[in-house]
């Protein structure tokens, strides 16, 4: 949305000055950010004379947010943003958008609503924006760019999807059987209708959980995406209907806190009116136990599940990166000018390349950066035990733990052999400066190493699959002076190996296999300085080369050095 | 302790009740033995008559089944046009479903009544087999009000100009590369003076109702610009890059009898060659569903002089106008089987 420029500053110096006025029943939030990035290419290729050998980006924006306040129980958020790109002047290149506008609010002192725009999530089966493999373990340099494509996409801690709509939160209090009933309910849009083919698409849910009491709470979730027929000339109405159930219990014995947890449910995804579509039905559940001692820092999780092969659940199974686009920085390289393969570069500076809604059906997906949960533990045709172990000293000097998941298929895909998935990392932090009581420094080294694969045998050579992938990933921070700190990590993905990738069609269905072959490493290495000034302003100096190469030779080997200036603020 | 241990064990209880659930164990997608196991032909080539009429509505099927999924194509090609149809396929058997010809081109020109050839190709297997001497009695059919197909000569109430430049053609050709039938019609010369070099009008009332004798006043076709098509047929002499050819529909928008210019509305098609969408070498089929015309002021989209509403029913007349910048030298294009259909466009 575009706005008058002049408009805008003028309503903000008004509402500024408001909110002296009003004894701060107005007031202004937001953030402010400046980027420069500078790219320097290399490559040993002899074919590539053509790709630009220096590239410079960035942007300055700032995000305005006007809150008003006119009583206790409401509070309206506007919230826009004004963004330069790097080398627009006098207005050019200027870009003003709306980035968030709700109102929320309490109703007779106990009902929570929030209209407009809205973060929100059920269950991992349900709705929840679930964070793929390669973005799961941050790290301290690629973290500083990725931390801003999160926040511009809305991607919270707590993997909510932001949606735009309405939700309504309450609760009721009982004096026998259970002590409270939570309701949660939403509805969103996440499709406009075009008045002709396509119809207005809804998602529209919510939870009912009976806590019984702090140790026990069961209850159930529905989630919904669908057609709103009737809001165009469309006869064919997609329906995709989850319903779960919940339970939980929680029990302290021996200073040992114990924990079991079920969820199941069931799906549907049908296109109502369509005489070709098919009807996908399917179940999973999922059991976990978990034990966390609090006195040693240990804790143990365990679980399995099952999740079928037709289980399809789009609030749980959109993916965050969508494999479909490309790179913003040398999309096209090389002199054949092929596009260039989304790189871990990308993936944590680039917001373009991310989902902001959530989509029908299964999305294509990279096997290199996670082919056995690439949907989150929603993933359709997967069973098996997932075991999380953590050791966290107890004065906090140092960190432990591993995670490992050992999945098959539930049916197999074009054979009745079963592919297995395996998946672990090891995980290790130590904290020297509390090892060394260097009170007010920070003093940190962490690492971890992971690997993900997937084999499956068979008596034809063309059944067998065997891909690898291994991730390395090193960490460093220690404080110089006052609030400088040295920042460094070296981080590395490498896949090599074969598999046969299904191919969908529109309905999600498999009805081909892709020849996936690949030999490849990618690597960011890197240092910087972060000065902070206050605990939400920061100013960041980084320097990274990253590094593409292909065994295979199907793509061309290169070097990315860059160095970038970040600072960042919130208010 | 042991209400949780209750608990607990109502936890496990429905977690063995789900997982005792029944659930379809075939396996996902196409068999892999299909896509990746070895090549045999269980069932030759085969067609399932040797003489078709497609002008009653006929058709004929092609057949052959292999051990495995392939990527087919049968290709059909006629002995005397050239005339090439494309029929692919990714499957284990060509039959009624899967491999069936309706008398349709993929490369023009169309069908004439003549013998065939059809090669089937598998290149992933390097399989190849042939059937020879197909006759087609009879060419398809296509629905549709006909404005122009140049078999019968020149209708007298077309309005035909052409300017005194030099090499100038605008007649009717009668020859075997036709795009349709056996005649088509040859718009050339080299005009030096003008853009335009000639042009073909095509008024409504050059036609005939059956039913009342009178000629129309307007083109008999339906009033939703969404369902109707216009559709010619259009061949670059290769060497030729310099054409522009015009068409353009001219709305009787008060029904009054006749078009005026300033106040009624014409849209336009105008064509050049190269480019995506711009004309190629040889003959090409270019459709345009009424809805997505535009008025046209110098080749520049601009705001209709009427009413602004498509109205096919309204239609007086169709101009065709062939073109070149006078510095580009001799130009030409040759032009067959113009035609409205009505809910898609021309499957040649």
């Amino acid at each position: 949305m575009k706005l008058n420029k002049n408009t805008i500053l003028i309503a903000f110096i008004l509402i500024a000055n408001l909110s002296w006025a009003q004894n701060k029943k107005i007031w202004v939030s937001g953030a402010a950010r400046a980027v420069m990035y500078g790219d320097e290419y290399s490559t040993e290729a002899e074919n590539d004379t053509t790709t630009p050998r220096k590239l410079q980006s960035g942007h300055a924006l700032v995000d305005l947010g006007v809150n008003i306040q006119p009583s206790d129980q409401i509070l309206i958020q506007g919230m826009v943003r004004i963004r330069n790109d790097y080398g627009g002047f006098w207005g050019s290149g200027v870009t003003f958008d709306v980035r968030q506008l709700y109102i929320k609010g309490i109703l007779g002192g106990f009902l929570k609503y929030q209209l407009g725009d809205i973060n929100y999530k059920l269950t991992d089966y349900t709705f929840k924006n679930n964070v793929g493999l390669i973005n799961k373990y941050g790290g301290v340099l690629t973290g500083v760019p990725q931390d801003q494509v999160q926040y511009d996409l809305f991607y919270t801690k707590d993997n909510t999807w932001r949606q735009q709509g309405g939700a309504v939160d309450f609760a009721l209090q009982f004096d026998k059987v259970v002590e409270e009933m939570e309701f949660n309910i939403f509805t969103t849009r996440v499709r406009p209708t075009n008045f002709d083919t396509q119809d207005d698409r809804l998602y529209s849910g919510g939870s009912l959980i009976f806590v019984q009491s702090q140790k026990f709470k069961f209850g159930g979730q529905f989630a919904n995406l669908y057609d709103f027929a009737g809001t165009s000339n469309n006869t064919v109405y997609l329906k995709n209907p989850v319903y779960t159930g919940v339970a939980e219990f929680n029990q302290k014995v021996n200073k040992v806190h114990l924990m079991a947890a079920l969820e199941t449910g069931i799906s549907k995804l049908e296109w109502q009116g369509s005489e070709v579509a098919p009807v996908l039905e399917d179940y999973f559940y999922d059991v976990n136990v978990k034990a966390a001692w609090a006195k040693t820092g240990i804790s143990v999780s365990a679980g399995y599940r099952d999740v079928g092969p037709n289980f399809r659940s789009a609030g749980a199974q959109t993916m965050q990166l969508n494999f479909q686009s490309a790179p913003a920085a040398y999309q096209r390289y090389g002199n054949n000018q092929n596009i260039r393969a989304i790189g871990m570069m990308d993936v944590y500076r680039d917001a373009s390349l991310y989902q902001t809604q959530i989509v029908a059906g299964l999305m294509s997906f990279d096997p290199r950066y996670d082919n056995a949960t690439p949907y989150g533990r929603a993933t359709p045709n997967r069973k098996g035990f997932n075991v999380l172990f953590d050791y966290e000293d107890t004065d906090a000097r140092w960190n432990v733990g591993l995670d490992a998941e050992l999945l098959t298929d539930v049916v197999g895909q074009g054979t009745t052999t079963l592919k297995n998935y395996n998946t672990g990392s090891v995980f290790g932090e130590l904290r020297l400066n509390k090892i060394f009581n260097w009170e007010n420094r920070k003093f940190w080294i962490s690492g971890r190493y992971g690997m993900q694969d997937t084999k499956r045998s068979g008596e034809q050579s063309y059944e067998q699959v065997d891909l690898a992938t291994r991730f390395q990933d090193y960490n460093f921070t220690a404080t110089i002076f006052g609030d400088l700190e040295l920042i460094a990590q070296y981080r590395l993905w490498q896949s090599k190996g074969d598999e046969q990738v299904a191919e969908r069609n529109e309905y999600s269905e498999i009805i081909d296999y892709a020849e996936y072959s690949i030999d490849y490493k990618e690597s960011i290495v890197g240092a910087g300085l972060q000065y902070g000034f206050t605990e939400k302003t920061n100013l960041s100096f980084l320097y990274q080369t990253f590094a593409w190469e292909d065994s295979k030779e199907l793509t061309l080997p290169y070097n990315i050095n860059t160095w970038t200036l970040f600072f960042n603020m919130k208010f | 302790m042991k209400a949780m241990m209750k608990k607990i064990i109502i936890l496990f209880a429905v977690s063995l009740l789900i997982i005792s659930c029944e659930r379809k164990t075939e396996t996902l997608g196409p068999d892999l033995s299909d896509i990746y196991g070895p090549f045999t032909v269980f069932e030759e080539f085969d067609v399932s008559k040797n003489t078709v009429d497609f002008s009653t509505g006929e058709s004929i099927n092609f057949s052959a089944r292999f051990s495995k999924t392939v990527d087919w194509e049968v290709k059909i090609i006629g002995q005397t046009s050239g005339a090439t149809k494309i029929l692919t396929g990714k499957t284990k058997v060509l039959d009624e479903t899967t491999a069936r010809w309706k008398g349709s081109t993929t490369e023009l020109p169309m069908f004439k009544t003549e013998k065939c050839n059809a090669y089937i190709i598998i290149e992933d297997e390097g399989y190849a087999d042939t059937i020879l001497n197909i006759t087609i009695n009879g060419t398809k059919v296509n629905d549709g009000f006909n404005v122009a197909d140049f078999e019968n000569g020149i209708n007298p109430d077309w309005k035909i100009f052409k300017q005194s430049g030099a090499n100038m053609s605008f007649f009717t050709v009668q020859s075997d590369t036709a795009a349709q039938a056996d005649h088509y019609y040859d718009m050339g010369g080299e005009v030096t003076f003008d853009y335009l070099i000639g042009y073909i009008y095509f008024p409504a009332d050059a036609y005939v109702d059956s039913a009342t004798n009178l000629p129309y006043e307007r083109f008999p076709l339906s009033s939703n610009p969404g369902d109707v098509f216009f559709n010619v047929l259009l061949n670059v002499p290769e060497g030729i890059n310099n054409e522009i050819v015009l068409f353009q529909l001219t709305e009787d928008d008060n029904e009054d009898g006749i078009f005026q210019e300033s106040s009624e509305d014409m849209y336009s098609i105008e064509l050049k060659h190269g480019g995506d969408a711009g004309l190629q070498a040889g003959w090409q089929t270019i459709s345009v569903r009424y809805s997505d015309l535009t008025a046209l002021v110098n080749g520049a989209p601009a705001t209709p002089n009427g009413n602004g509403i498509k109205e096919p029913h309204k239609l007086m007349e169709v101009r065709t106008l062939f073109l070149a910048d006078p510095s580009s030298g001799y130009s030409q294009t040759f032009m067959d089987y113009m035609i409205f259909t009505e809910n898609g466009p021309l499957e040649p």
